[in-house]
């Protein structure tokens, strides 16, 4: 059993995606991983929210959820790019800019809450791979990915701002990559990786016409290099890629490449139940599930 | 042939303070390269980035303010991450904003989503649906976030309602 660590579930993979949920679970029981949950976490909250009203309300929000960890001692590991770089962006402001800090303060009082900054906020793929480590990972696998092409979709907010996040090297990322090799599979390089898949900031929500016309650009980068799968380490990311491909085939196009959450890929290859983790897509993945997992027979 | 410069003596002498109340950061770095706008997943829409931070640098208070491309912002960080000064032109998207915001004009769609955390303490509700969908994989119906605490939903009210600006996440705060 590791360091405590506390799952920060969010919004879009509990009440969208719960497949994503029960994925996370499966993989974090599986490696011993030590990840239990903090009760009464709300909306992290997202960028399309309070951030565009007042900065202040935005971070408190981010500093109840962090304080309730904290009365825990627990770190948090968020299993989506939005809750992560939200978290620690607050966290990071909450630590460095004393006027915020306490204004911020003088919120949370109304909830009785204080924010006391001894609470880390991770990504759950930081946390695969550097507090469970590679090997552990590799020791779990039952179905290798041997033989399978995956396209990685980053996401923004698992990269920027680097400065603040550190997840990873912003501009050549290795560790989700690291993670699939270790799963037996091969990723691809392809162009407009490390680029934005449309979703976020509310245009999604606001006009969707607009975010879908860049995912095409994702997706067509993506196409040309002749994948079995596209990999994400976001809800967000991946409800943007599936469903939105099955927006652009109504629009007429024929694009159909299956989307995994990365704990779905590893949860599969581990042996989990694919009715459990990997039960909700609108674009099919059932021949990639059959590949991994074997027919049953 | 005929120059017209662009002149300064027409801008707000105060834009640049008050953007930074709202979040913009030092525009002062930007010296107008447009590695920005190259990066900018919204360039092809009415978002220009470079432009915005010419308008603050040179005082333009009423084009930056009334921008409404600032809306067609992903929030992906890529000027801010690869801006050769260290500028944020991220941050100054977000501060004309929090300025359109707090004059009324948040978005319907982002309202709505402010609307929800409000009332569910989650971006989103959770139908009978989801909570089915929750039971097919082998979950709980309710999630053990605030869902499954109501009494810790009126701390999240709270902390939205002790600052001036709840109003704007109310039906009809913004357009």
């Amino acid at each position: 059993m590791m360091a405590d660590h506390g799952l920060f579930l969010g919004c879009i993979a509990p009440l969208r995606f719960p497949d994503i949920e029960a994925a996370t679970r499966y993989v974090f029981d599986q490696v011993n991983g030590g990840v239990t949950d903090v009760e009464g976490m709300g909306c992290c909250p997202t960028k399309a929210s309070f951030t565009n009203i007042d900065e202040v309300t935005a971070t408190a929000l981010s500093a109840r959820n962090i304080a309730l960890a904290e009365t825990e001692g627990k770190d948090l590991v968020t299993i989506c790019n939005g809750c992560f770089s939200i978290l620690a962006e607050a966290k990071h402001e909450m630590d460095h800019d004393i006027d915020l800090r306490m204004d911020v303060q003088q919120v949370l009082k109304t909830a009785d809450l204080r924010y006391k900054g001894s609470s880390d906020v991770l990504h759950f793929v930081e946390f695969l791979h550097k507090e469970v480590g590679i090997s552990r990972i590799t020791s779990t696998v039952k179905h290798s990915l041997r033989g399978m092409r995956l396209a990685i979709f980053h996401g923004c907010h698992y990269l920027r701002p680097s400065d603040v996040l550190g997840t990873d090297d912003p501009e050549d990322p290795k560790k989700i990559q690291d993670i699939i090799s270790a799963l037996g599979g091969r990723t691809v390089p392809w162009i407009g990786q490390l680029e934005c898949c449309g979703a976020g900031g509310g245009l999604r929500a606001r006009e969707p016409e607009r975010a879908l016309t860049i995912l095409e650009e994702r997706v067509k980068g993506i196409k040309d290099a002749e994948v079995d799968a596209i990999v994400t380490v976001c809800p967000f990311c991946f409800l943007q890629f599936d469903m939105g491909q099955d927006a652009l085939r109504e629009a007429g196009s024929d694009y159909s490449i299956p989307v995994f959450h990365l704990n779905q890929l590893i949860a599969l290859t581990q042996g989990a139940e694919a009715s459990h983790v990997a039960r909700m897509s609108k674009t099919p993945r059932q021949s990639v599930i059959t590949s991994i997992q074997g027919d049953g027979k | 042939m005929s120059v017209h410069p662009l002149r300064i003596d027409m801008g707000s002498k105060d834009l640049l303070s008050k953007m930074e109340v709202l979040g913009s950061g030092n525009v002062l770095k930007c010296y107008q390269c447009g590695t920005c706008v190259g990066d900018c997943p919204a360039t092809l829409s009415d978002l220009h980035v470079r432009k915005l931070m010419k308008y603050s640098i040179y005082g333009l208070e009423d084009r930056l303010l009334s921008d409404t491309g600032v809306w067609g912002c992903t929030t992906c960080h890529a000027c801010s991450e690869r801006c050769p000064e260290g500028a944020s032109p991220f941050e100054l998207v977000m501060a004309v904003r929090r300025y359109q915001s707090q004059m009324g004009k948040l978005p319907e769609a982002l309202r709505a989503i402010a609307g929800n955390i409000m009332e569910y303490g989650h971006a989103v509700d959770l139908g009978e649906k989801h909570k089915k969908a929750r039971k097919a994989v082998g979950l709980p119906e309710v999630p053990p976030t605030v869902l499954a605490h109501p009494d810790m939903m009126k701390d999240i009210q709270a902390i939205v309602r002790a600052r001036e600006f709840a109003k704007f996440v109310d039906k009809g705060g913004g357009e």
